[in-house]
């Protein structure tokens, strides 16, 4: 088991998170297995507004990746245009600094071993 | 008088006296007209004077509890009697291949690069002073960002500089649609030139934020907001405001 996790965790593409679950529909990891994961965090994604549904919703993050990587990772999914910019959300009501890493924010908003994130996609900027 | 039966075209000819007034007011009248009828076709938010005021005190105790700076002001105008600052020194860096982006071609975008003047000042850090102001906007209905910043010599940041300054980020965005961005406008109390950030889409910016819900969780309504940080938050990192966790966090307390 635990081999199987460092020949995942070896496999970390500096491009793209790691996909951990395949349909939207299916059981999301145990909170367990996700803690142990050492240097990765479950983050859920969950689009608002008319920005579209990721297909794969759950992503296994480096904790060390900032927020802002996080949005243009996002942005790239989607196909942003580049006129448009998002915006992440935590706790539904608030919008991490860019520079800010994902472990901070996992440890102040996250739970049972994921971190849920909403994201808009808007033209606005003020 | 048979006045009485051509009544739509005396008000045509009202809309346009009233859009023959100077560039600047014109301007705002339409982009408020623009953000009117935004608000008839697509669902917005609409912040009351009395959120604005709770929100902001909420803001001063979350700030006066974790030492982040923001002052509360008032004055007397209107219904709104107060407005918020925060004063900052960054260390800001000047993106160097920003210089000349739009204007030159390739090629002499790197001969821009090899100019070892160009390169020094644009590389280097500086220190600089920001003063943000958030004031409540009648007209928007919404929260306006009000700001400017200093060099330590004392001179003033340009537009080109906040610009070069924008974090890689919000460098896309910005190349494509750069005038939607900031303009400079007289702080509405100081009566002194400010930067502020459009307010045009700050309602929709807000509507969506309060669609940004858990559908799944039942308690999907009973979430605490407090509009004036989730916008704050929101739009503040793009000229280098960071709002902390802390606010966050705090917010979610404060039940």
């Amino acid at each position: 088991m635990s081999a199987e996790e460092d020949a995942s965790g070896g496999r970390i593409n500096d491009e793209s998170p790691t996909n951990v679950e395949t349909s939207p529909t299916s059981e999301p990891t145990s909170p367990a297995v996700s803690k142990d994961k050492g240097d990765k965090i479950d983050i859920l994604l969950k689009a608002t507004g008319d920005a579209p549904i990721m297909k794969k919703r759950k992503w296994a993050v480096d904790k060390k990746k900032k927020i802002g990587w996080v949005i243009e990772f996002i942005k790239r999914y989607i196909k942003c245009e580049p006129h448009e910019s998002v915006f992440l959300y935590v706790n539904q009501a608030f919008a991490p600094a860019p520079d800010v890493d994902v472990r901070t924010i996992y440890e102040c908003f996250g739970a049972e071993g994921k971190l849920v994130l909403h994201y808009c996609r808007t033209q606005a900027w003020g | 008088m048979s006045h009485g039966r051509r009544r739509p075209i005396q008000i045509g000819w009202l809309l346009a006296s009233i859009t023959r007034q100077p560039l600047i007011a014109s301007l705002d009248f339409y982009c408020l007209i623009a953000s009117q009828l935004q608000m008839a076709g697509c669902s917005t938010y609409v912040l009351t004077e009395k959120e604005f005021t709770a929100n902001a005190n909420q803001l001063i105790s979350i700030s006066n509890s974790i030492g982040d700076n923001w002052q509360l002001h008032h004055f007397k105008d209107g219904d709104v009697d107060c407005y918020l600052s925060k004063r900052l020194t960054k260390d800001l860096k000047l993106s160097p291949s920003y210089e000349g982006e739009s204007v030159l071609d390739l090629e002499e975008e790197n001969e821009v690069e090899d100019d070892v003047n160009t390169l020094s000042t644009a590389s280097v850090g500086e220190l600089c002073t920001f003063e943000y102001h958030v004031m409540y906007s009648s007209s928007y209905a919404a929260p306006v960002l009000y700001f400017t910043a200093y060099w330590q010599d004392g001179h003033l940041l340009s537009l080109e500089d906040l610009w070069a300054s924008l974090s890689k980020i919000y460098q896309c965005r910005l190349r494509a649609d750069r005038w939607t961005f900031v303009t400079q406008q007289e702080h509405p109390v100081l009566h002194r030139p400010f930067y502020q950030l459009h307010p045009c889409k700050t309602g929709l910016l807000m509507a969506l934020m309060r669609e940004c819900k858990d559908t799944q969780s039942s308690h999907g309504d009973g979430i605490i907001r407090n509009m004036l940080v989730s916008w704050l938050s929101t739009v503040g990192p793009v000229v280098h405001l960071d709002i902390p966790v802390q606010y966050g966090i705090s917010i979610q307390d404060h039940k």
